[in-house]
């Protein structure tokens, strides 16, 4: 069994496409597969742009783990098989199986506590794949997976060299090495400059900073810029999600390469960034009345041109593709 | 137990609910930290872990890039291990739970959450609790703690007078409708009790005119009426069950005890009638009003069975009047109109039966104004009262005639007339003077300078001659509104605000295109009506609309007429009094009228 989430890195980067057409394809490979999401999915409209938003599709022997309140916007037949005690805005989160093929909404477990009981739930109904999908730019759940496959596209940016250039600096952090701490000083969270500062007092008794919670922008530049690392120090944070929440990936990036100079740097938990898939629609505000959005895209072969050459990781466009060779 | 609570508003300006919010857990003994606005997703994070709280609540109203921000927030939340122990509830103009759980939140609260509904959620409380927000309503009755004794001596005893008279007047007279009512009353005890009742409804088609009667002789039901499905009542009961699940709407007064706002429905289709109760009752309406068709108080008789008609008013059958009443609420009042036409007793009786909790009876308006015999409507309001007082059923007395021109002293002496044959049978009536530019204040210029002091004037005369309950309609406001739905929302408002300020029980209101609709009301038409009511209501709260002194003036005009109309009808007596024009003449616009003219019969002749 396998649990991959889909991560975007803003809303409307083509995670439910990108979701849509995994299914498609792990269908044509006889893959059983089990679906949830880290938010909500299922809207005809976007509630914040109104434009029309895909729709999960789901076919007849699939898995889905969705508040107990999304049940009745189903098209899809549906027989409810389990309870998971994790609780969202529209209700518990069930375990329903497919009986006959249409649409459902999807809310799930909003936390990475909540994916780990879901994906166990679902691993124990026989699922062979767990898709769990993204919410807006929301990656931090996704840190209890094996891997993620990450959307981005013109949601995110319009600028198509910034998007390619941002996305290596992601995939360069979940590249990072897994290292095993020996005698670290262990801090919880740092997401200020003081909080840095005063991690870095306690290291000087010791070699080795583990990082156990989240880490700011700020917070990493003062560790790169800090004088006293030692001949053999290490810096290891919980997993590359949390460097990829730590602000601007290509400035989280240059503050972690200037500190790699001077300490190791590692984390303890790894998560694959298994492919990108690229999305060139954006909502676009400016074409249309105040307030009314209107559907606007980037040049589709130029923005997997600069992708695919510079990505170290499969670059797919789903929409052009479909998803075989996520599959494979 | 005590929980601690960051509170952090992401908006620099729209924080007003999160600071209510902070007061009321504050109130509520919880502990609360409020954190200036707009600061960055880490430095909240990093308060909550400092301040050791247990729930983090977030103000914002969302744009595109607001939410994606927002979002960031629980993302860095969770990568802090703050999920673990604290939990996370946004609030804002634009949050929908569906957008709060895309964004991750365990709870989201969107327009009219209310601060209770946030302290449910800090403590824990399910969530299906705290959106019953209106679960305290209860039904009240209008007519508690009145004694119904009189300010007024010469008016108490020119009405004892004058009831004595006409007590003994009505004493050996009856009606077909009185036999029917009886008849009726038999016909569903014998049903009950899985009794054959063929024989009591032939008598009871025997008394029948037009419709009934064709319904009652061969079964046929006129060409705009028709039976509503089995497989329909099924899909309207899943409807009400439905609608009803969250459970009762706030109160449209805030907590004010009075006045009780009631609506009238009677689109003709009960489908549609309780679609639009539904719709009344989510927009915090009291009660409701059936009205029937007007061509139901020309005929003799009653249909049966759940019908539809395709026209204004919607039939009254035990089973439509049944059906309407289990669709209420706990909380909504029901009242079932039986005032001016040729089925008054039944009306009542079927009203009781079904569980109805209040009802309307008139003698002079149906008779002077509504086009039934004055006689007749006489003997049927006086055993339409005896059913009311049977059952229980506190009933209006309208002066609707006021609309036909007959001067408010006129119309109120009529009122306080068939109020006081209403106590000498046990009931309780209620006084329902009509808040409305009727031709008396057109004619004699008393609404010239404003609305205020006519119609305050009224409750004023009322108050100084009893202590009884006053219920100002139906609706308040007539005559004053227009086809523009703006105007005629405000000025409803107003009426009602009006009702508030000088106290009384209830008020009935229109929706905005009733008087000009020309077909059937539009369900958002009410929905106007409702919002600027609460509007209205809420603006003035318990603040005073004074009057002018020129109220008064008109207040003992009033009385003054009262009393001379009351003595004239003495020398007359009640019912002659009618046909002469005490009560209103044909130079007001009052003209007796002709249905049911001789079918007065004596006792030997009666079945009750």
């Amino acid at each position: 069994m396998r649990a991959i989430g889909i991560a975007g890195t803003a809303k409307n980067t083509g995670k439910t496409t990108s979701l849509n057409a995994i299914l498609l394809a792990a269908a044509d490979r006889g893959l059983r597969t089990a679906i949830t999401s880290i938010g909500y999915d299922g809207e005809e409209f976007d509630h914040l742009t109104g434009l029309p938003k895909p729709r999960v599709t789901v076919t007849e022997g699939m898995l889905v783990a969705t508040a107990v309140g999304t049940l009745r916007g189903a098209t899809a037949g549906v027989e409810r098989v389990g309870r998971t005690g994790v609780l969202t805005t529209l209700g518990e989160v069930v375990v329903v199986r497919v009986l006959q093929p249409g649409l459902i909404p999807l809310a799930g477990p909003p936390t990475g506590a909540g994916v780990t009981v879901v994906v166990q739930a679902l691993a124990e109904f026989g699922a062979d794949l767990i898709l769990v999908d993204g919410a807006f730019g929301r990656m931090a759940p996704f840190a209890v997976l094996d891997g993620v496959i990450l959307a981005t596209g013109g949601a995110r940016s319009r600028d198509i060299s910034r998007l390619a250039e941002e996305t290596v600096a992601l995939a360069w952090m979940f590249s990072l090495p897994t290292l095993r701490p020996e005698s670290a000083v262990v801090v919880e969270n740092l997401l200020s400059e003081s909080s840095a500062q005063r991690a870095l007092q306690q290291l000087e008794r010791c070699a080795q900073l583990r990082v156990a919670g989240a880490v700011s922008r700020p917070a990493l530049d003062v560790l790169a810029n800090w004088k006293g690392w030692e001949t053999g120090a290490a810096c290891i944070f919980s997993d590359p999600i949390q460097l990829a929440l730590a602000g601007d990936p290509v400035s989280v990036r240059g503050a972690l390469q200037c500190l790699s100079k001077q300490a190791e740097l590692g984390v303890l938990k790894p998560v694959q960034l298994k492919a990108v898939t690229i999305n060139p629609f954006y909502p676009d505000a400016g074409a249309g009345a105040k307030g009314q959005f209107r559907p606007g895209f980037l040049d589709a072969e130029a923005l997997y041109g600069a992708m695919a050459r510079t990505v170290p990781v499969p670059v797919v466009n789903v929409q052009i593709e479909g998803a075989a060779r996520l599959i494979q | 137990m005590t929980k601690r609570v960051l509170l952090a508003p992401i908006d620099p300006v729209h924080d007003v609910g999160l600071k209510m919010i902070n007061r009321g857990l504050k109130e509520a003994g919880h502990e609360t930290v409020l954190l200036p606005p707009d600061l960055p997703p880490e430095e909240i994070v990093e308060a909550a872990i400092r301040e050791n709280v247990d729930c983090v609540l977030l103000s914002r109203t969302l744009g595109y890039d607001v939410a994606e921000h927002t979002a960031r927030f629980v993302d860095i939340a969770e990568a802090a291990g703050l999920r673990q122990k604290v939990k996370l509830g946004i609030g804002g103009m634009a949050i929908r739970p569906e957008l709060g759980a895309e964004m991750g939140f365990d709870g989201a609260f969107g327009p009219g959450t209310t601060v209770a509904q946030a302290i449910a959620f800090v403590e824990g409380r399910p969530f299906h609790e705290i959106t019953g927000i209106g679960a305290e309503r209860t039904r009240p009755d209008i007519t508690e703690g009145f004694t119904y004794s009189y300010r007024h001596p010469e008016i108490e005893r020119l009405l004892d007078k004058l009831v004595d008279q006409f007590m003994e007047w009505v004493a050996d007279r009856s009606s077909p409708a009185v036999q029917r009512a009886a008849l009726r009353k038999q016909i569903l005890e014998t049903e009950r009790n899985g009794g054959n009742a063929t024989e009591l409804r032939q008598q009871y088609g025997k008394l029948c005119t037009g419709a009934a009667a064709a319904y009652y002789t061969n079964g046929s039901l006129p060409d705009v009426v028709r039976t509503i499905s089995d497989r329909e009542l099924d899909l309207l009961d899943e409807y009400c069950k439905s609608a009803d699940k969250n459970g009762p709407s706030k109160d449209i007064r805030r907590g004010a005890k009075k006045p009780l706002v009631f609506t009238q429905y009677g689109t003709g289709c009960l489908v549609t009638d309780i679609a639009h109760v539904k719709l009344l009752e989510a927009w915090a309406a009291d009660g409701v009003v059936h009205f029937d068709p007007s061509w139901g108080a020309r005929t003799e008789g009653f249909l049966e069975g759940v019908l539809s008609h395709k026209g204004d008013g919607t039939i009254i059958t035990a089973e439509n009047l049944a059906k309407i009443s289990q669709s209420l609420q706990k909380h909504t009042l029901f009242q079932v109109r039986a005032h001016r036409g040729l089925n008054t007793p039944e009306t009542v009786m079927l009203a009781g039966e079904v569980g109805a909790h209040l009802t309307k009876i008139n003698i002079n308006y149906g008779s002077l104004a509504g086009g039934t015999d004055p006689e007749r409507l006489a003997v049927d309001g006086y055993h339409a009262m005896r059913y009311a007082a049977e059952y229980g059923l506190p009933f209006d007395v309208v002066t609707n005639e006021e609309l036909a021109g007959v001067p408010a002293h006129k119309a109120f002496a009529g009122m306080l007339v068939t109020a006081h044959i209403g106590r000498r049978l046990g009931g309780r009536p209620i006084l329902q003077p009509l808040f409305c530019k009727g031709a008396e204040a057109l004619i004699k210029g008393l609404m010239d300078d404003n609305h205020v002091d006519f119609n305050a004037a009224k409750v004023m005369a009322l108050r100084s001659i009893i202590d009884a309950p006053i219920w100002p309609g139906a609706p308040v406001g007539f005559m004053t509104h227009t086809e523009d739905r703006v105007q005629s929302a405000m000025t409803t408002a107003l009426h009602a605000a009006l009702g508030a300020a000088v106290g009384v029980e209830a008020v009935s209101i229109a929706s905005t295109d009733e008087a000009y609709s020309g077909g059937p009301i539009v369900s958002g038409s009410r929905v106007d009506t409702l919002r600027a009511v609460m509007e209205a209501l809420r603006f003035f709260g318990s603040a005073q609309i004074a009057p002018t002194p020129k109220a008064t003036e008109m207040a003992n005009n009033i009385v003054d007429g009262i009393v001379k109309v009351l003595t004239q009808a003495v020398e007359t007596g009640f019912v002659p009094g009618l046909y002469q024009g005490v009560f209103g003449d044909p130079e007001d616009g009052a003209y007796p009228g002709r249905a049911g003219k001789g079918t007065v019969t004596r006792r030997e002749q009666c079945v009750r």
